[in-house]
């Protein structure tokens, strides 16, 4: 994945990704078994993570252009009279990510975790509800069984993206346009 | 959760953190969050340690899980 999305260039990185993915994924298959915690569903965990990703590749960027690296706020075969309209945008953008890596994963791990919490609260309350209750008890029980298949397809496709999305970050960086 | 008198839905109080491994856990502020952490790391360095340990040609199961990661980022 780091080769395919940043280039040749990109085994140097393999390490760093391969660690992050693991990380994520760990975390959020972990989280799933009773009695266990995920620490992805806190966004001081991801936004931790983001933010080494995010100084990262702003290191490298300016490690591999130097101050040529400022020249990516400014998008190829823009007029000179859009420039200082695009740039601010373009810069915002670049910050963005900053929000939008962590927040994404926090929102994903904390929204699975709730729709199970509570379903798995509607179980307790209609089961001690009288005889009805006990069969009616079944439904958030299927529910909350197609949401454990559902949470472990999320959980390794948040780890993906994760890591996918430090690839492309990275790419950005070695590459700028 | 249903346990008190007036059962309630409390959906977000899984997310609380609370510190382990009794009182020296909790001089540290060692949290449930920072085992998994650890457990989770252990895990990944058993399977690769495992997993690497062979190092037949024609991988084992173990061994295809341990590979797969680096297989498909240097093809």
């Amino acid at each position: 994945m780091s080769v395919e999305q940043i280039g040749p260039q990109g085994s140097r990185y393999f390490p760093f990704v391969f660690t992050l993915f693991f990380f994520v994924l760990m975390g959020n298959l972990l989280g799933l078994l009773p009695y266990s915690f995920t620490y992805t569903s806190h966004i001081a965990v991801t936004f931790a993570l983001a933010l080494t990703v995010f100084v990262l590749v702003t290191i490298v960027a300016l490690l591999l252009h130097g101050l040529h690296f400022f020249s990516y706020f400014v998008p190829q075969g823009a007029p000179k009279l859009l420039i200082p309209v695009l740039v601010p945008i373009e810069a915002i953008s670049y910050l963005s990510r900053l929000i939008s890596l962590p927040v994404r994963l926090f929102a994903n791990m904390v929204a699975g975790h709730v729709m199970m919490e509570v379903f798995a609260t509607f179980l307790v309350l209609m089961a001690s509800a009288g005889a009805v209750g006990i069969f009616a008890a079944i439904f958030p029980q299927i529910v909350n069984v197609i949401l454990i298949g559902f949470e472990l397809l999320v959980a390794a496709l948040q780890a993906y993206v994760f890591a996918l999305l430090t690839c492309l970050y990275l790419h950005d960086a070695v590459h700028l346009h | 959760m249903a346990a008190g008198a007036e059962p309630t839905i409390d959906a977000l109080g899984q997310f609380k953190l609370h510190t382990v491994l009794g009182p020296l856990g909790a001089s540290v502020n060692f949290t449930q969050s920072n085992l998994i952490m650890l457990i989770g790391g252990a895990l990944m360095i058993l399977l690769l340690w495992f997993g690497m340990k062979p190092r037949a040609v024609i991988p084992g199961r173990l061994q295809a899980v341990a590979e797969l990661p680096t297989n498909s980022s240097t093809t």
